[in-house]
């Protein structure tokens, strides 16, 4: 077979392809029919990409690969402050509504933060403030329901193991979901502890975390959305201060936003999986912090909980 | 919640739409890979399918509601995921880009010995067909339920399909002489080059 003979028809790659798919019909599949006959270059190309089909196939079915941990993690990180269904978003999903290019730096990777948006969202997507009114509303359904799964649905939750040792708190959950070192600052980053929907059940939780009372005289109350902390971001806008709540009893340190996004960077590069939500309670009648992950486990955490020591108690299998 | 397989795809949906907080994670969670592939392999960079993935699946999570029930649940969740990376596609299309001139990935190149890795050949071929085959030879998606996930009429998924892979076979070597000389591999790259972009 010879690469030029300006005489002769070029082969036509796509035509060739279609004809050999079957989906040629009527003349031109007739045309085609005495093209891959008659023309040498012709049928030599059709003889060999006939025969090449199959390993084209095999190359194919060889790319897929599984979606990575920290890619999954940023994902379902993303999707409890997505809120309920809104106008702007298609049903088929086209022009998605909500934008994701994270503010810098980036979640584990590059993804976006937890957080949604970033301040440069353009025109018609969910600016901050549009995101903080739907986390008034949706967040608190979360974290009400999250209060529910913590006394009832965590029983189901086994514990993995259950170490004070701060040294062996990572592996006390397993492995991380990938495998791979997880970089302090990236998770750092990824948090924003201000729109984490957080609670202050005050319950006392056992070794499967499930509650056992109501803890040491500190009645449950209702789930409060994240409050922003003028302290801790620049975006200036909001001067809220954080809830009464969080400023009492041993979890105090914590109840600061600044306090909280440290030990939650330091809890989420130790178990490798992002926060979604923290009840301020008790763990086996300590104060405790119960942090809830994105890869279904649940970790109790000290007050004295910090990003260099996350002072991990307890962490239920995910 | 742990995912024992005793809800199906329209049941964690209603259940996501009734409230239930862990329902469409595990919906996420029982698709995830499909749809990161069709992702990955559509916009060739990983960071890119990562944006492409979480803001389809928002979306998704937000008109959950609105699905009907007209497909199957995966069926649309590739389709928002489909989208989400035509999006991008396009917004990249739109932007000045300082990729190589036409010319210099066309035939020459070809002579030589290297066979093209895989993954940079699905890049090059037209994003149509590149999704097209993402679909149907790397995730088995039936060609009906491709084209309702691309909005495209089955016979257009299947001509997709086959000038993807003839595009392919050219790029991976596979139509060039057995003894190395010349002949219809060049020409016929020269020839898929010319008319890439015009299906």
């Amino acid at each position: 077979v010879t690469a030029t003979d300006d005489a002769r028809p070029p082969v036509d790659l796509d035509l060739l392809a279609d004809y050999l798919e079957g989906l040629l019909t009527g003349a031109e599949a007739q045309r085609v029919d005495e093209l891959v006959t008659y023309e040498p270059q012709w049928a030599a190309t059709a003889a060999r990409l006939r025969a090449a089909l199959p390993a084209v196939h095999e190359n194919l079915l060889g790319l897929a690969e599984p979606m990575p941990p920290d890619v999954l993690d940023r994902v379902l990180a993303a999707l409890p402050v997505a809120g309920p269904s809104t106008p702007p978003a298609r049903a088929d999903g086209s022009h998605p509504a909500p934008a994701t290019r994270p503010s810098p730096p980036p979640a584990p990777g590059r993804g976006a933060p937890p957080a949604g948006p970033s301040r440069s969202a353009p025109p018609g997507r969910p600016t901050r403030g549009n995101r903080r009114r739907r986390l008034s509303t949706g967040a608190i359904g979360l974290a009400l329901i999250v209060v529910v799964l913590g006394i009832g649905s965590a029983i189901g939750f086994g514990l993995s193991q259950s170490a004070k040792s701060t040294s062996n708190a990572g592996s006390a959950a397993g492995a991380p979901d990938n495998g791979a070192p997880h970089s302090l600052d990236s998770y750092r980053a990824a948090i924003d502890a201000r729109s984490l929907p957080r609670t202050e059940s005050g319950l006392d939780y056992g070794p499967t975390f499930a509650a056992l009372s109501s803890g040491g005289g500190v009645p449950p109350r209702q789930p409060t959305p994240a409050a922003p902390q003028a302290t801790h971001g620049s975006e200036g806008d909001s001067s809220t201060p954080p809830p009464a709540q969080f400023n009492t009893g041993p979890l105090s340190r914590l109840g600061g936003t600044a306090a909280l996004q440290d030990c939650l960077a330091g809890v989420a590069a130790r178990l490798g999986s992002l926060p979604m939500s923290v009840d301020y309670a008790r763990y086996m009648g300590q104060p405790a912090l119960i942090v809830r992950l994105t890869n279904g486990s649940i970790a109790a955490v000290a007050p004295d909980c910090s990003a260099t020591n996350p002072d991990i108690l307890a962490v239920s299998g995910g | 919640m742990a995912d024992d397989g005793s809800l199906d795809d329209a049941a964690l949906l209603r259940a996501h739409v009734d409230g239930d907080p862990d329902a469409f994670a595990m919906l996420v969670r029982r698709h995830r890979d499909r749809l990161w592939a069709v992702a990955l392999r559509t916009l060739g960079d990983r960071e890119e399918a990562a944006d492409a993935v979480q803001d389809a699946l928002i979306s998704a999570f937000r008109a959950a509601d609105r699905f009907r029930g007209d497909s199957a649940v995966t069926t649309w969740l590739h389709r928002i995921v489909v989208n989400a990376c035509l999006d991008r596609v396009r917004r990249a299309n739109a932007r000045p880009t300082t990729e190589l001139p036409e010319t210099e990935v066309a035939a020459p190149e070809r002579d030589t010995d290297t066979v093209l890795d895989v993954r940079a050949a699905l890049t090059r071929l037209p994003e149509e067909q590149r999704l097209a085959l993402v679909l149907v030879d790397m995730q088995a998606v039936p060609v009906a339920d491709a084209a309702a996930m691309l909005g495209v009429p089955i016979g257009t998924v299947k001509s997709r399909c086959a000038r993807g892979r003839a595009r392919l076979a050219v790029m991976l070597g596979y139509l060039r002489n057995p003894d190395g000389s010349g002949g219809v591999s060049s020409q016929t790259e020269a020839i898929a080059s010319r008319t890439e972009g015009q299906s």
